[in-house]
C-alpha cells in the first residue's frame, strides 16, 4: 500500500462551491420547519380509498339493474324454444269463461266424455 | 460536546431545536464527503445530506442507543445515497441501466472536481468495485475509519471488512497498472 499512498496521498480530489458549509446549517434548519408543519392532505388523496368501494358498488348496480334482467329473459326464451315447460307455464292457472251460448247435443258430450273419461269410469258411473 | 449529551439536550422539553443545530454542525462535513464519495456529484450529495438530516430529525426521539449516534446517522446516510442512486438510474436509464456507467458519467461532467489527471484515475477504479466494495474502500480509505466503525455502519463482520477492502484495494492496483504501466 505504500506506494499505493505515495502516489494518491489519500487526498480528497472533489470540491464545495463557495461558503456552501456556511450556508448548509440555515437550509437545513429551513428543511425541518418544513417537514415540522402539518401536511396538507389534497382531497383527490382523502377519497382515494372510498373510490374504489364506489366503483364496486356502481358495478353491482349496473349488473343487477342492466346486465341481470336481459340474462334471465334470455333463459326463459331458450327453455320455451326447446319446449321445455318453464316453471312459469307450470303454474299457468287455468281460466274458464262461462259461455251461455253454449248448448252441446247428446252426441257431442257423449264424444268428449268419451275422450275424457275411461271405458271403465263409464261402467262403474252406470252402476250407481 | 459529546454525543450522549446532544441527545440528552435534544429530550429535554424546548431544547429540540438547538441539539439538533449542534449536531448538524457537528457532522455535517463528515456526512457531506461520506454521501459524496457514494454519489460524486455535489447537487446530489447536497440533496442527499438534507434527506439524512430530516431522517436524522425523525428518528432522534426513537433513538436509543442500539449504535453510537455517529454509525447511525452514517447508515442513514449510506442508505439514503444508494436509494437515491438506484432511484436516478431508474429515472435515467430505466431498469436494465448500470449505476456504473452513470457515475462515469457524472464523475466525467462533475464541475466541483478539483484532482488532477490521477486522482481521476482513481476515482474511474474505484467505480470498477463492486457497491460494497466501493463503500468499505471510501470509508477506510479516504476517511479513515476504523474496521470496528464501518463494521457497526454497514452491520457486517470485521473479518469480512478486512477481506473486502484487500480485494478492493487489490483490484483497483491492477486497474490502474492497466491504466499506467508505470505505477
Amino acid at each position: 500500500m505504500e506506494n499505493f499512498d505515495d502516489r494518491y496521498k489519500r487526498k480528497n480530489p472533489f470540491s464545495v462551491p463557495e461558503r456552501y458549509f456556511e450556508q448548509l446549517d440555515k437550509r437545513i434548519e429551513r428543511r425541518i420547519e418544513v417537514e415540522k408543519r402539518p401536511q396538507k392532505v389534497p382531497l383527490v388523496t382523502l377519497l382515494k380509498p372510498y373510490v374504489g368501494l364506489v366503483a364496486i358498488f356502481l358495478l353491482a348496480l349496473f349488473v343487477v339493474q342492466v346486465v341481470l334482467p336481459h340474462v334471465v329473459d334470455k333463459d326463459r326464451m331458450l327453455a320455451r324454444d326447446g319446449k321445455e315447460v318453464t316453471a312459469l307455464q307450470e303454474n299457468k292457472v287455468e281460466t274458464f269463461e262461462f259461455d251461455a251460448g253454449f248448448n252441446p247435443t247428446d252426441e257431442e258430450i257423449l264424444e268428449y266424455l268419451s275422450t275424457e273419461v275411461s271405458d271403465y269410469e263409464l261402467l262403474y258411473a252406470d252402476l250407481y | 460536546m459529546e454525543e450522549k449529551e446532544i441527545i440528552e439536550l435534544f429530550h429535554l422539553k424546548g431544547k429540540k431545536e438547538e441539539a439538533f443545530r449542534l449536531l448538524v454542525n457537528c457532522y455535517k462535513e463528515r456526512l457531506y464527503w461520506h454521501i459524496r464519495k457514494i454519489v460524486l456529484n455535489h447537487e446530489d450529495a447536497d440533496d442527499v445530506l438534507q434527506n439524512t438530516f430530516v431522517k436524522v430529525w425523525q428518528g432522534l426521539t426513537e433513538f436509543r442507543y442500539e449504535a453510537r449516534l455517529f454509525t447511525w446517522m452514517y447508515r442513514i446516510a449510506t442508505n439514503e445515497s444508494i436509494n437515491f442512486l438506484n432511484d436516478k438510474k431508474r429515472k435515467v436509464y430505466g431498469n436494465s441501466g448500470e449505476i456504473t456507467v452513470m457515475l462515469e458519467n457524472v464523475l466525467e461532467s462533475d464541475a466541483y472536481f478539483n484532482g488532477d489527471e490521477i486522482q481521476k484515475e482513481l476515482q474511474r477504479a474505484i467505480l470498477k468495485l463492486s457497491e460494497r466494495q466501493r463503500l468499505i474502500f471510501n470509508m477506510k480509505y479516504f476517511d479513515d475509519m476504523s474496521y470496528e466503525d464501518i463494521a457497526e455502519v454497514l452491520e457486517v463482520a470485521v473479518g469480512t471488512l478486512k477481506a473486502t477492502y484487500h480485494n478492493a484495494v487489490k483490484k483497483i492496483e491492477e486497474y490502474l497498472r492497466i491504466a499506467d504501466p508505470s505505477f
